[in-house]
């Protein structure tokens, strides 16, 4: 732990989202019941506070292609609030592609807030939802294969930007998926012109954490990385400058 | 050091007294960028010159535990990390010529977190690998 918090004070590191899983499908032939993904989620949320993040991302198990989750995820989230509340964590599903905004998926996320009113569980948006070019390159895999067998992962999902207006008062962290970047800080997959913007009109506040996911060859996701964050910071200085300076300062 | 590889050049050997082998291992790098319980991982199938064992046969050895592929699929605790490097140990009597051979391997991953057509996804890998001593 000592070692954990001198390198975050090292390298000038925040801890953020905390990457976990429940693995609905535990066994081949046995789904966990509603206490096992409990008992996954405490686990995580107490992992999560002791090493100072502030979200969980509990990756739940899907029943279908639009990443529908296993029914336990409720019951499970649920009798995990109390503890969430208590660490002052968030846990945060993905909206993940292929699952749209306007989505049953979503829409149960967002009913199960209002319903239970709970400040300790909201929406992390994957921006490759908005992804409406397709890919020229798969991070691993094989390509030909993937266009097959999750064409709406190579060519798109093709979320319209303005849909962020539905849910982004439940949402503190996205995950700011990307493919390419070049040297014209040119964006050739996600459209960032459109969400930077949408995310300031917005007021947007919270955490836009990178998520590289193209050509794996060595060094190229450092400068690529790199090109994003001087990308959006050039998107919303721009945004800043034709509108008059801060919108919510 | 491990190799980038899932077949380590290391590890690769016959296994059982001498003049008469039982069968031989192979060692592999957990080849996911998270860590897995061995529950999820359906059964390793091992080729070498073009014959396959199977999952099914073969035990796997983490550390200094031995499990067979039922034991695997009721092990929802014990954990493969990253970075973290196991065998599976293959029976056959005589065990393999010394030499070069053509080894494969094919780990079989269930992601719940995947669409159920993509379960299990099968990490594959091949390369060539050297039997020391018969």
């Amino acid at each position: 732990m000592d070692h954990w918090f001198a390198q975050l004070e090292r390298y000038g590191l925040e801890p953020t989202n905390f990457a976990c899983w429940v693995d609905t499908r535990i066994q081949i032939d046995r789904n966990m019941s509603v206490e096992e993904g409990a008992v996954q989620i405490a686990q995580d949320l107490r992992l999560a506070h002791r090493l100072g993040f502030k979200f969980i991302r509990p990756k739940f198990g899907v029943i279908d292609r639009t990443l529908t989750p296993d029914p336990i995820w409720e019951g499970a989230v649920e009798r995990s609030l109390d503890l969430a509340q208590q660490l002052d964590m968030m846990i945060l599903p993905e909206i993940h592609a292929p699952t749209p905004i306007r989505h049953p998926v979503t829409e149960g996320y967002v009913n199960f807030i209002e319903r239970t009113g709970t400040k300790n569980f909201g929406l992390m948006i994957d921006t490759g939802i908005f992804q409406d070019r397709p890919l020229d390159a798969w991070g691993g895999g094989d390509f030909e294969a993937i266009k097959k067998g999750a064409p709406e992962m190579v060519y798109g999902t093709k979320v319209p930007v303005d849909h962020l207006d539905d849910i982004i008062q439940y949402v503190p962290f996205i995950q700011a998926k990307f493919h390419r970047i070049d040297e014209n800080l040119h964006d050739h997959q996600i459209p960032w012109d459109r969400i930077v913007p949408k995310l300031k009109a917005l007021g947007y506040t919270g955490y836009l954490s990178s998520e590289y996911e193209g050509a794996r060859d060595p060094w190229v996701a450092i400068e690529q990385v790199r090109r994003q964050h001087a990308l959006v910071r050039k998107l919303e200085a721009e945004y800043e400058a034709a509108n008059g300076g801060l919108v919510d300062a | 050091m491990l190799e980038r590889t899932h077949i380590q050049s290391t590890g690769f050997r016959n296994v059982g007294p001498v003049e008469a082998r039982t069968g031989f291992e192979v060692r592999l790098l957990q080849a996911n960028y998270r860590s897995s319980r061995l529950s999820l991982i359906e059964g390793v199938d091992i080729t070498v010159d073009g014959v396959t064992y199977p999952a099914e046969q073969s035990r796997i050895r983490l550390g200094d535990r031995e499990y067979t592929h039922a034991e695997m699929a009721a092990e929802t605790q014990a954990r493969l990390y990253v970075g973290d490097h196991f065998t599976v140990i293959v029976p056959k009597p005589g065990g393999l010529e010394a030499g070069v051979h053509l080894v494969a391997s094919a780990i079989r991953y269930r992601h719940p977190y995947f669409p159920p057509e993509h379960q299990p996804t099968i990490a594959r890998n091949q390369r060539h690998a050297t039997i020391v001593m018969r």
